[in-house]
């Protein structure tokens, strides 16, 4: 696979899973450009037998929002008179499940998203955010506790952690 | 609802899908990586090389004789006269036209001998070496670039405003590199000045575009070959694809022998009417609008910089070379000193001259607004009618706009004398037909020739309106249009809000040297590096300000990321319009080294005129006239729970207190 049939692959999926990391469009949107544009630059290191590109940009994409993009949204939510954009909830299609989101710890949320989002097997959630398995386990029951409380609890009941 | 974790995983990614609606992905192969948002602009891409490479026309190079002769001339000759040279299609013009033509026919290299392409040579007199034969170089330069299908720029001015910088320099060295697989054309460039600044850019010492040496016979600059007196013309913006991070448009990048001399275009040629073909370097900063005492400015820059050089050639011969060059550099230094100075007081006086008048200007539209009233208009010709009485002819335009419900795009139109003299949309991309942007008067056009109009509002002074949905044709589905959003701010404001905030600018203090590297990673930034003054400095981040076009920004650079280094991410940089500036505050993120946090404020205009107090329970506060800076140690407080910053604004538009709570 090449690098533009691959972006037009994972590109959409990748700024999805970047906006559950930021809870924000155009942060979401700097942060996945800026992965792809990573990827791109190693592309061939790709092509080798075993590659996952698509795994790698995750990766990538969780790892830099921890330093980054944690950081300025935090403070964000400080400043609510000084800053004008909007929060998260105000915006959201989906209000209940965004102040739910908003709610969770960036690595909860990040558990969230490749367990439930991208479908993960808790094994490779654990090799994508680089912790134990056990700790994935206890990221997301924390976040179901949170969702739990949060949201119905009937949507969460039949979760499996 | 259903309640399965793949419902859960769908909610998510419905919520997802929506949030992101509106903003896109740009493929790094494809677009300039370093201005995602300019959309529309055609790049010399390694992508597109690569798939219009086997249709384009290539130029054929055929050596007269030893193949690497050129690169690593023996001295007599690095000829590269003589060479056969055929398109595709075999008429020559490999470059401007006729994308496809050639497609699929294997040709392109070898087969055309009847159309030479040069008839110069690059003689040389040692080896790599070369001297300025712009007949024989500018060849060498196209062999190799695809046809591109692209949208010109229609002048010199134009395509300054698609390009980040415009720069000229010398041109010390060219060859051909290849990264990720692709080949480029690399210009190895010295003392590249923005021509329109007049600063300085080091940043800028290589250009790179993609050009495949397809031809069988050997590659000409398989090997570097130096130069000396040729000088280039770049349209350059960042893509981080090459080394150097430079890439010219396709309309984009001329050459001469010499900043006085003609610079014929290397690809296509973005000159305009009122262009001059083959522009010197003066000759494109007045196509540009550069002031002529800027042009003046630089070209005694320049020539100072000239009259150094021979000095610096003649240091290689001495003993002393290091106090010739430094005596060289002094010279050089001093008349651009003298220059500049001359330069600024005029431009200073001008730009006073320009900011009362702008000001005066807006002073008089505002009290024919403020003779109107501030009742909103409760119909369709009663605000036309207040419109009409406003006189407002030039101003600019924000609003957001969809279609039949579908995605919208927010957009930003320039009116002069009632007509659309510039228009972007949401990404910064130039539309293609200007018709399909909004103005006042085209807005109430639509409304009234509208079959249905589901609801309009208008605005309260000016009465133009401020969000509207009508159905044009009530048979056709899908054609119904959402305008919201819209806000208005005359051309006046404009001009009287920047020369607010180009004084205010100006009293922080002079302009810096930029960290050009980095801040051409933020986009506008890049267009007006001279205006850069430092808000704070500290041992781990420097903070400026600086005017873009109609925007005031804030940057933070940490000084642990080195301009020359990748960029990680742990800098900030943000924008607010001119005629609204706002208060600000940002985190600076912490540094690991010292474990602290800060928070940057930036008060209003109106506030830090009226005064200004800000408090805080926690931290210590750097208080300067400008801006304040709270110094935290976020591991300390964060376990202790919430604390205050108290922040408070007197202006006679009214008193405000905003006490943040953090924690």
């Amino acid at each position: 696979m090449d690098f533009p049939d691959f972006f037009r692959a994972e590109a959409d999926q990748l700024l999805r899973f970047c906006w559950m990391l930021t809870l924000d469009a155009e942060e979401a949107a700097d942060l996945a450009q800026e992965v792809m544009e990573r990827a791109y630059t190693r592309w061939d290191d790709f092509q080798a037998p075993g590659q996952n590109p698509a795994g790698w940009v995750r990766t990538v994409a969780v790892n830099l929002s921890r330093s980054r993009w944690r950081r300025v949204r935090r403070f964000r939510s400080l400043l609510p008179r000084l800053v004008s954009r909007p929060a998260v909830t105000a915006v959201a299609s989906d209000p209940d499940l965004a102040v739910a989101l908003d709610g969770l710890a960036a690595r909860q949320r990040e558990a969230v998203a490749l367990r439930y989002w991208a479908d993960l097997p808790l094994a490779e959630c654990a090799h994508e955010m680089g912790i134990s398995l056990g700790s994935v386990k206890q990221h997301l029951a924390r976040a179901h506790r949170h969702l739990a409380a949060t949201l119905d609890p009937a949507v969460l009941e039949e979760l499996v952690l | 609802m259903n309640s399965s974790p793949k419902a859960l995983g769908k909610r998510l990614d419905d919520l997802a899908r929506n949030e992101t609606r509106r903003v896109q992905l740009h493929d790094p192969s494809l677009v300039s990586v370093g201005s995602p948002r300019r959309q529309g602009r055609l790049w010399l891409v390694p992508a597109v090389l690569a798939v219009v490479a086997m249709t384009a026309m290539l130029v054929v190079w055929q050596r007269a004789d030893s193949p690497t002769s050129v690169a690593a001339g023996s001295g007599d000759s690095a000829s590269i006269t003589d060479r056969g040279a055929a398109a595709a299609d075999g008429d020559g013009d490999a470059l401007g036209e006729g994308a496809g033509e050639g497609a699929g026919d294997g040709r392109g290299a070898g087969d055309g001998d009847d159309d030479s392409l040069g008839e110069g040579s690059l003689a040389g007199g040692g080896a790599g070496h070369a001297e300025c034969d712009l007949a024989a170089l500018v060849p060498v330069l196209r062999a190799g670039i695809p046809t591109f299908d692209d949208q010109p720029a229609g002048s010199f001015a134009q395509l300054a405003d698609r390009s980040q910088i415009v720069v000229v320099g010398d041109v010390a060295e060219l060859r051909r590199a290849e990264a990720t697989g692709r080949e480029y054309i690399e210009l190895v460039v010295e003392h590249a000045v923005d021509v329109v600044t007049g600063v300085a850019r080091p940043d800028v010492d290589v250009i790179a575009y993609g050009a495949e040496w397809a031809d069988s016979s050997p590659d000409p600059l398989a090997e570097p070959i130096a130069f000396d007196g040729l000088t280039v013309i770049a349209f350059v913006s960042p893509w981080s694809g090459v080394r150097g991070g430079w890439a010219p448009g396709v309309e984009g990048l001329y050459v001469g022998c010499g900043f006085d001399s003609p610079h014929p275009a290397v690809i296509e040629n973005a000159a305009g009417p009122d262009d001059p073909a083959e522009p010197t370097v003066a000759e494109l900063q007045a196509a540009l609008g550069v002031s002529a005492t800027e042009i003046a400015r630089q070209a005694a820059a320049r020539a100072a910089a000239q009259a150094a050089a021979p000095d610096r050639a003649e240091a290689d011969e001495t003993d002393d070379e290091q106090a010739v060059i430094d005596a060289a550099d002094e010279a050089a230094g001093a008349a651009e000193d003298a220059a500049r100075a001359a330069a600024q007081a005029a431009a200073e006086a001008e730009a006073a001259r320009v900011a009362q008048e702008a000001q005066d200007e807006a002073r008089r539209e505002q009290e024919r607004i403020d003779a109107l009233g501030s009742l909103a208009p409760a119909t369709l010709p009663e605000a036309r009618e207040r419109w009409q009485q406003t006189q407002i002819t030039d101003y600019r335009l924000y609003y957001g706009e969809s279609v039949a419900g579908g995605q919208g795009t927010p957009a930003v139109v320039d009116v002069v004398a009632g007509d659309i003299v510039h228009a972007v949309d949401g990404f910064g991309a130039v539309p293609n037909e200007l018709d399909h942007a909004w103005t006042v008067v085209g807005l109430f056009d639509a409304i009234e020739a509208a079959d249905v109009v589901q609801d309009v509002t208008f605005e309260s002074t000016l009465g133009y309106p401020t969000e509207v949905r009508f159905d044009p044709d009530a048979t056709i589905d899908g054609d119904e249009v959402h305008v919201h959003s819209v806000e208005l701010v005359t051309s006046a404001e404009l001009a009287a809000a920047n020369a607010r905030v180009d004084a205010w600018l100006a009293s922080i203090g002079p302009p810096i040297d930029p960290p050009t590297q980095l801040i051409a990673r933020h986009e506008r930034s890049g267009e007006n590096p001279g205006a850069l003054r430092m808000l704070f400095t500290r041992p781990d981040f420097d903070a400026f300000s600086y005017r873009a076009d109609e925007s005031v920004c804030i940057l933070v650079r940490h000084k642990s990321v080195d301009d020359s280094s990748q960029y990680t991410g742990e800098d900030v940089a943000t924008c607010a319009g001119t005629t609204d500036f706002a208060r600000w505050a940002l985190q600076l993120t912490r540094t690991p080294p010292t474990g602290l946090g800060y928070i940057l404020v930036v008060p209003a205009l109106d506030d830090l005129e009226e005064g200004w107090t800000v408090s805080a329970e926690v931290g210590e506060l750097e208080v300067t006239e400008h801006a304040a800076l709270l110094v935290v140690d976020e591991e300390d407080i964060l376990p202790p729970g919430p604390f205050r910053i108290t922040l408070e604004f007197h202006c006679s538009c009214g008193d405000e207190t905003y006490v943040l709570p953090f924690g």
